[in-house]
């Protein structure tokens, strides 16, 4: 699918590049007539750019949890060897 | 020794030893914070170029207040229609490309999801060396994520090296007074090859500054993937490394993106593209 919307992005790029060339060209009037077909070509192209990075993502809501546990765990097992350790040197001053 | 001095010595030796235990595992720890850190940093780089090469494909040169305003008065002479509330802004800057709103914040949001990705990742590991010895069996879990990660990283490099963004609206612009350079009648053939010189000269120096803010940001993927690549092994050997080990790595991880900054954006397209074979391998 990355490859075809490759191939797309680069045909919309140097459909884009022609088409600006053309309006650069033009004369006001012809500007303003032609200005909202290449915002449209633009927000095209920009359109296939999100999709290629879109379709690039691997991580799903269930990473996204699965990392957000992992991170809790870390900190309780912070939070547990902290008292440990305290607990540990207060141990050592009565032993 | 008596059997109580003798009791309290042995307690006092397991304290003493659970106590230096846990300041190792913390050191470990820490170190292996140190690349995670680097990886952090190294991928937040790379999306900022990613977001910044992207957004200057539509932007125009830079116009001064002046030239704004001489556009303007040129364009309102020159303009037969009537002005509406579509067409000023046009007429005021004709260059000045808008992009579908809708179509802007899908692009916006799907950066600001991926960064976030790593940013979550990165924060798996923020408390890790207090928690460095209960905590331990969490960096093993982090391992399938960060592959998933780094497969993400190298689909991004390949894309963006097969199809990168271009300055489409400058180009466009230099292209376009070219055709008028051709197209006017010039009182001698040396005025028009000096214009078409100073065109040359211009467009030189667009395609070498397109040429290397492409470079930048896959040089800012190429390292970001090196980067991860030396974690994962890290992350997946934790058990078994030593200190020393993880202290390496964390210097081999500053001499890689070093190695990486001295690359040719010939190199860096290769490296680029052949990311994803060794991410998915």
């Amino acid at each position: 699918m990355s490859q075809t919307l490759g191939t797309l992005i680069a045909d919309a790029q140097e459909a884009y590049s022609t088409a600006a060339v053309t309006y650069q060209g033009a004369t006001i009037d012809q500007k303003v007539a032609t200005k909202p077909d290449l915002d449209k070509a633009a927000s095209l192209l920009q359109s296939l750019q999100a999709k290629q990075l879109d379709s690039a993502t691997e991580i799903d809501d269930a990473d996204m949890a699965e990392m957000a546990k992992l991170r809790q765990q870390v900190n309780d097992a912070a939070a547990l060897q902290q008292g440990l350790q305290a607990l540990a040197s207060i141990l050592l001053k009565f032993v | 020794m008596t059997f109580s001095n003798c009791t309290s010595f042995l307690r006092r030796s397991v304290l003493i030893s659970l106590i230096t235990l846990l300041a190792a595992c913390s050191q470990k720890a820490e170190t292996l914070k140190l690349s995670v850190s680097q990886f952090g940093s190294a991928t937040e780089q790379a999306f900022d170029k990613y977001g910044d090469a992207y957004g200057a494909q539509f932007a125009p040169f830079p116009k001064s207040d002046t030239a704004k305003r001489n556009t303007f008065i040129s364009n309102i002479k020159d303009f037969t229609g009537k002005v509406t509330p579509a067409n000023i802004e046009t007429l005021l800057d004709p260059d000045a490309v808008k992009i579908d709103p809708s179509v802007q914040r899908q692009w916006q949001d799907t950066l600001k999801g991926l960064r976030s990705q790593y940013q979550q990742f990165v924060a798996i590991f923020d408390n890790i060396e207090a928690g460095s010895a209960l905590g331990a069996s969490a960096v093993t879990k982090s391992g399938p994520i960060l592959e998933k990660l780094r497969t993400q990283l190298a689909t991004i490099s390949n894309d963006f090296a097969r199809t990168p963004p271009q300055f489409l609206t400058r180009r466009s612009s230099l292209i376009a007074e070219l055709n008028q350079i051709r197209a006017r009648d010039h009182s001698t053939p040396e005025t028009e090859s000096l214009l078409v010189q100073a065109w040359w000269q211009q467009w030189n120096s667009l395609i070498a500054t397109e040429s290397a803010m492409q470079a930048d940001t896959l040089r800012a993927f190429v390292t970001a993937s090196a980067l991860g690549n030396k974690l994962q092994g890290q992350i997946d050997n934790y058990a078994k490394l030593d200190m020393a080990s993880l202290i390496t790595a964390v210097e081999d991880g500053i001499k890689l993106s070093d190695q990486i900054g001295k690359l040719s954006p010939a190199e860096l397209i290769t490296q680029g593209t052949g990311l994803l074979e060794t991410a998915t391998n």
